[in-house]
């Protein structure tokens, strides 16, 4: 019997397998060699041990930078994203007329493909002409260079990053269309109030999909690119404060073919969001992950 | 965010009195709540749509003029004159129903494998595929490209459509995590009814689960219509190219053309918009009408 | 059993789908590149100027084809800040294009990687030297070794909005005026209402106009020396800050974002333009407009030589095709075409007085065919694989003097000696 049915479970995710080693695995064991090496993309690779890994952290400035701007980033855009996204989705699941529309409105920012999207926001928070800073003085409020400010630009793209939070508020309507009904009627019964059920019956009900949003959350943010490279014309300014990991790695790899500095960049990455998202699972996991596991 | 907080409270005294103007005024403060974030949500857009119909001299004018004086299509008479739009739409649609159709086979499949099917092994290759999700792109990047390359398929749609029919790590989580919901007692019913495992699959796990199946298949629409990097890396011919390498066609080497640059990223939306409005009924709320409720 | 036999069923539907798609896109593409059998099908990678600018690239590709029965030419393009990235993955992946154009600071990096073909021994067969206008071909030569040719050299020079000008009643300027000079006109132009400045004197003087200029620059030519630091390199980066934050003519970054041509738009009274510019501001401008030569730092009236070299790749499949039409763009016919397309300034001596009546060209064109023939141009990249990478880490530094208006010494020996140390230079 169990034999059969590890049979069966390798016959379903054999697509998976099969990419996974074709373009995943195979591909990352290469870049993994590369990291040792100096390869420049073109060429003989030639075998510098730990150097490049020495490099990044004993003499790497912008390595510290991008780390910093990245986690900046992360620590208070990723909460802020799920927050907005879980409140929005908490509105639209009730049942009000147009919902259609709202929906659409609040899930239509998270399609806009990110250049133009970018570019979109430029406009905006143009500090001389553009809307954001006319609003400001109109109500007597201070206003900024936004993304031309050292310390505004990592919450201008946060805000920017919030516009389309809404792509998360589709998983969460998923997530909470699917928590039965009988389970409200059943404390509506013992005559639970509304904040008592969205706590006690809604929230644990989504977890699920909370934790899969906060992974989500974590992996994109930890990978934040385009957006940064648009605003900044490419130079992660204004003095390296937009300058993020991967942008920083992207940078290294195909404007200065460092392909193996760059390799070891990556790994180091992925051994940080390989770490992050174990304690995740080590934090959240356990109620969220394993509820419908027997 | 503040006008949540509110919401909320607001809701707690309202409960205590009668039920009907209790709903009435929590009707008030959700459609209150909703508009005002739809105008938040709604403006970038506006201003995009906005920008895209003024003429260049209007789009830079300080302050700024929140309607276009007049109305003026130049922008999107020049974005068919400029590039073959209807081209990259066609283009665009190959590869994205083509990734659609890979992306929903391959994932439900290999989702139910995770979800459902305890083989040797399993909690191992879950791990691993958590852990590819969170692989920047960039570190298998061009170990990718030369494989295909070497398969002689660079310039072709392939090394776009082809890896969707291998499985996508971020909708096979999202898959599990939705059949992991569903209750186990359908299965086991229909498992004693006599039902091999793909049966139970193919006629109660997929008819349950065809919100969350649209909602990947629109998912994975917008990212394969919205892809900017593979097209770039993998398409040369301008005759193949997509709607997202198309908006870039704007920004020359030192200028960026506002309008016919808003005006090609409406086009490219006016299809997810339609899409979306149409397709949300089944992928949201048609979820209830499933039996998931139990 | 029975379970495993749907199983099969199944991945050979899946297989199925796979090689029918695959099937489908291959026969597309061999459709798409061949024209007709035995046709040779040339791809040369170029950036995109302005839509216009690529409309009429093509007319001289098809000048080529009419020419040359069986060679087919196909342009691939990548967006100029993606450029390099483009032909890095090109390359990589085994697929480079027959022919590249080239930005001059990535060119060096470009031999450094074996991506180019060498093309000395073809130019000693087959070429007149001495067709070429003076210091031509030694721009496409990497430790004297022919890696490019050159398509167009040419400059910037100051174009101005005689409109603006008359309205102010500021002088036009003369071909040999300086730093001074223009610092006063452009104070003139410059107009504050409600406390807000809505007319600049100039729209932005770059950064590497004003180091050529005062005889500065980031790294010496021979690309050992960090010159950033120098007196004169200070005193230009200087003079641009105090541009915009002392005697505010020139829009801070802030006042500028976003708005793509200012000069265009009547905010800005000067801009730099080079020949490429003139069919796009002949086209939009709704002013009188002349261009003079930049205005003299310590160096003298020259400017930086902007250029276009063109490469073949090493991976080509077929190099005498390839050869063949980078000869006609550099060489031969193209070069008398593009005068009167692109606006694009001929390397061949037998052009040299067609300036002034290329296309579009202002009343002043002649001032840069002098600038031009008094070899009053600098070339400042230096082909060292490393350049790219050093002006990467220094323009930031001068962006960020610009923004905030910092101490200019301070900075720029910081950042001199940092550079002297990663990259052991003196």
């Amino acid at each position: 019997m169990t034999k059969s049915r590890t049979f069966v479970f390798y016959m379903f995710i054999l697509p998976w397998l099969l990419g996974f080693f074709i373009f995943t695995a195979g591909p990352m064991i290469y870049s993994l060699y590369m990291s040792f090496t100096d390869y420049s993309g073109f060429g003989e690779a030639h075998w510098v041990g730990l150097e490049n890994y020495k490099k990044i952290f004993t003499d790497d400035p912008l390595f510290w930078q991008a780390l910093w701007n990245t986690f900046f980033y992360t620590i208070i855009g990723v909460p802020l994203g799920l927050v907005v996204g879980y409140m929005l989705a908490v509105l639209l699941n009730t049942k009000v007329k147009f919902m259609g529309i709202f929906r659409t409105i609040f899930y239509l920012p998270s399609i806009v493909p990110a250049v133009a999207s970018s570019l979109l926001w430029i406009l905006i928070f143009q500090p001389e002409f553009g809307i954001a800073n006319a609003i400001l003085s109109f109500f007597h409020l201070p206003t900024s260079n936004w993304l031309l400010s050292e310390a505004m630009v990592k919450p201008t793209l946060i805000i920017m990053s919030l516009w389309g939070a809404g792509g998360g508020m589709v998983i969460y309507l998923a997530g909470l269309q699917s928590v039965p009904s009988s389970l409200y009627e059943a404390a509506e019964l013992d005559g639970a109030g509304k904040w008592h059920k969205f706590w006690h019956i809604t929230v644990p009900m989504t977890s699920n999909v909370i934790f899969f949003n906060l992974i989500m959350g974590l992996i994109g943010s930890f990978q934040i690119f385009t957006q940064a490279y648009v605003v900044s014309n490419g130079n992660g300014g204004p003095n390296y404060k937009s300058l993020f990991y991967v942008f920083y790695l992207y940078q290294e790899a195909f404007k200065f073919f460092k392909m193996g500095y760059a390799s070891a960049l990556a790994w180091i990455l992925f051994v940080i969001i390989l770490i992050v998202t174990v304690i995740q699972f080590k934090i959240f996991g356990k109620k969220v992950y394993y509820e419908f596991d027997e | 965010m503040v006008e949540l907080a509110e919401a909320r409270v607001e809701t707690k005294p309202v409960k205590m009195r009668s039920m009907k103007r209790g709903k009435r005024i929590e009707r008030i403060v959700i459609y209150a709540l909703l508009i005002i974030l739809s105008i938040v949500f709604i403006f970038p857009f506006f201003w995009l749509v906005g920008t895209s119909l003024k003429p260049e001299s209007e789009a830079m004018a300080f302050p700024p003029s929140l309607l276009p004086k007049k109305w003026d299509w130049a922008n999107y008479k020049e974005v068919f004159e400029i590039v073959p739009f209807a081209k990259y739409y066609i283009n665009s649609l190959i590869v994205t129903v083509g990734g659609v159709i890979g992306t929903v086979i391959s994932c439900t499949i290999v989702a139910y494998g995770f979800a459902r099917i305890k083989g040797k092994g399993r909690d191992f290759w879950f791990a691993v595929l958590l852990a590819t999700m969170m692989l920047p792109p960039q570190v298998t990047m061009i170990p990718v490209y030369m494989i295909f390359s070497k398969l002689g398929w660079i310039n072709t749609f392939l090394p776009l459509i082809v890896p969707s029919f291998f499985g996508n790590a971020y909708y096979i989580f999202l898959l599990r995590q939705f059949f992991k919901t569903i209750p186990r007692e359908l299965e086991e019913s229909a498992y004693l009814d006599g039902c091999g495992t793909f049966g139970i699959f193919w006629r109660i796990i997929i008819p349950l689960s065809i919100p969350s199946v649209i909602t990947v298949a629109l998912l994975s629409f917008m990212g394969y219509w919205n892809d900017f990097l593979g097209p770039l890396i993998y398409l040369n011919d301008e005759s193949k190219y997509t709607l997202a390498l198309g908006i870039l066609q704007f920004k020359g080497a030192l200028i960026v053309s506002w309008g016919p640059m808003m005006a090609a990223s409406v086009l490219v939306l006016l299809p997810l918009i339609i899409l979306f409005f149409v397709g949300q009924k089944y992928f949201i709320s048609g979820i209830a009408t499933t039996g998931v409720k139990g | 059993m029975k379970k495993t036999k749907r199983w099969w069923s199944i991945l050979s539907i899946c297989a199925a789908l796979i090689l029918s798609i695959a099937l489908a896109g291959c026969s597309n593409s061999e459709k798409a590149s061949e024209g007709k059998k035995g046709d040779v099908t040339l791809r040369i990678l170029i950036w995109n100027n302005n839509p216009e600018g690529t409309k009429l690239e093509n007319e001289i590709f098809r000048a080529f084809e009419k020419e040359n029965p069986g060679i087919k030419v196909k342009t691939v393009y990548a967006p100029y800040d993606k450029f390099n990235d483009k032909f890095l993955t090109m390359s990589a992946g085994g697929d480079q294009p027959d022919l590249v154009w080239i930005q001059p600071a990535a060119f060096g990096q470009f031999v450094a990687k074996g991506l180019l073909m060498d093309l000395t021994d073809r130019v000693e067969k087959e070429i007149n030297k001495d067709e070429f206008l003076p210091n031509v071909l030694e721009l496409g030569q990497v430790n004297g070794k022919q890696y490019a040719l050159i398509r167009d050299a040419s400059a910037f020079q100051m174009g101005y909005n005689k409109d603006l000008f008359d309205k102010a009643g500021v002088p036009y300027p003369k071909d040999d005026w300086t730093w001074e000079d223009f610092l006063e006109a452009a104070k003139k132009l410059t107009k504050v209402e409600n406390g807000k400045i809505v007319q600049f004197g100039i729209e932005n003087f770059y950064t590497n106009e004003l180091l050529v200029e005062n005889g500065g620059g980031f790294v010496s030519p021979d690309g050992k020396k960090v010159i950033i630091d120098s007196p004169e390199s200070i005193e230009a980066i200087q003079f641009g800050r105090d541009l915009i934050h002392k005697y505010h003519v020139q829009p801070t970054s802030a006042q500028s974002q976003g708005m793509t041509n200012m000069f265009l738009a009547g905010k800005a009274a000067m801009r730099l333009l080079g020949p490429w510019d003139w069919a796009d501001t002949a086209k939009n401008a709704n002013f009188r407009w002349d261009v003079v030569p930049m205005p003299a730092g310590k160096a003298g009236n020259v400017a930086a030589a902007s250029y276009l070299p063109i490469g073949i790749s090493k991976g080509t499949k077929h190099p005498e095709e390839a050869w063949k039409l980078l000869k006609f763009l550099t060489y031969g016919k193209g070069q008398d075409l593009q005068l009167n397309t692109i606006s694009a300034v001929s390397v061949m001596k037998r052009n040299a007085d067609k300036i002034e009546s290329m296309k579009n060209a202002p009343e002043n064109a002649k001032s840069l065919a002098k600038t031009l023939k008094e070899g009053k141009t600098v070339r400042n990249a230096p082909y060292t694989p490393e350049y790219a990478e050093i002006v990467n880490k220094i323009q930031p530094v001068i962006d960020n003097i610009n923004l905030k208006n910092l101490d200019v010494e301070k900075e720029l020996k910081k950042i001199a000696d940092q550079i002297r140390k990663e990259y052991n230079l003196q």
